[in-house]
């Protein structure tokens, strides 16, 4: 029986592992923003964004290289759970940085760096995620076939609808208007098997319809 | 002291995996942003800020390829029933 080579937690994310593999990278560096977000560790200001910066690099790195893997793969079912969390790990990175509501209270040159970054991010993972529902649905022709899907997938997919959600009343954007509507279907489709995904989907009508109400007040 | 073959180690080490990433996933959406006004509706029986304290470590072993898994799992799964198949014919 040939050698297994098994590689560790800090081989470089060129390094070829599996799914599963990847899906325990994404959790790292999933750690390492909560630690980043949470920790208190940088000392000045512009270490802080430094830090930042490193870790948005680092995740979108990771993101990237798995979108890749998941394109070259017969079997893209197989990336969805590890692709999926390094979405949510992009959210969870650019979040607090994207807006003058959710910004840390920093100023300053390195502060308004950080949220052109953050911005571009939640703009290009939410766009990632419409095309990632496009592929389960493609992948899950029968509601047999749901089965498949990882549990772990809906926190990304909710997390572009809110953005989505959000971009529709700001910007009244109507590509915004169609993802939105794409991803509520792929969670209506999903909640059929998944109670998480019927949760979502929950709080997502919750969300808009508090908006609607914010807009009528 | 009996010694753990691969698959079992394997099987260890991908089920403790299994378990961080179910833990980190549930909190995933409690964090709340600092800050922010956005109260984050979504709570889901978590521990809050609580992060796990056993942060992998550089050296950690990650889980071993998918395909070589299952290989290898199956070949050790063939090889027991074979083995359960020649003792009760003895």
């Amino acid at each position: 029986m040939s050698k297994v080579v098994q590689s560790s937690v800090a081989n470089p994310v060129d390094f070829a592992v599996g799914p599963f593999p990847r899906l325990c990278q994404a959790y790292i560096m999933l750690g390492k923003v909560f630690n980043h977000h949470h920790g208190g560790h940088a000392v000045t200001e512009f270490e802080h964004f430094q830090a930042a910066s490193q870790l948005y690099n680092d995740s979108s790195t990771l993101t990237t290289k798995i979108l890749d893997e998941a394109a070259d793969t017969p079997d893209y079912l197989a990336m969805a759970a590890s692709l999926a969390l390094s979405f949510s790990l992009l959210y969870a990175l650019c979040e607090p940085y994207s807006g003058p509501t959710n910004s840390q209270s920093f100023s300053g040159e390195e502060a308004a760096k950080m949220q052109a970054q953050a911005i571009d991010g939640l703009n290009f993972v939410s766009n990632s995620v419409v095309e990632f529902t496009g592929h389960l649905n493609t992948a899950t022709p029968s509601a047999h076939d749901l089965d498949r899907i990882s549990p772990l997938v809906m926190d990304s997919l909710y997390s572009a609808a809110s953005y989505h959600a959000w971009q529709v009343r700001e910007n009244s954007d109507q590509n915004s208007q169609m993802a939105l509507d794409t991803i509520r279907h792929s969670l209506q489709r999903l909640g059929t098997r998944w109670r998480n995904a019927a949760e979502y989907l929950r709080f997502l009508e919750a969300q808009e319809f508090h908006y609607a109400v914010r807009a009528g007040a | 002291m009996v010694q753990e073959t691969w698959t079992e180690q394997e099987e260890r080490r991908r089920t403790w995996w299994g378990v961080l990433i179910a833990d980190r996933s549930v909190t995933l959406r409690f964090f709340p942003f600092p800050d922010s006004n956005d109260n984050r509706v979504v709570k889901i029986g978590s521990q809050g800020h609580i992060l796990n304290s056993q942060e992998p470590h550089d050296d950690t072993i990650l889980p071993s390829n998918d395909n070589a898994w299952v290989s290898r799992s199956s070949s050790q799964l063939m090889q027991s029933l074979t083995e359960l198949g020649r003792r009760r014919h003895v």
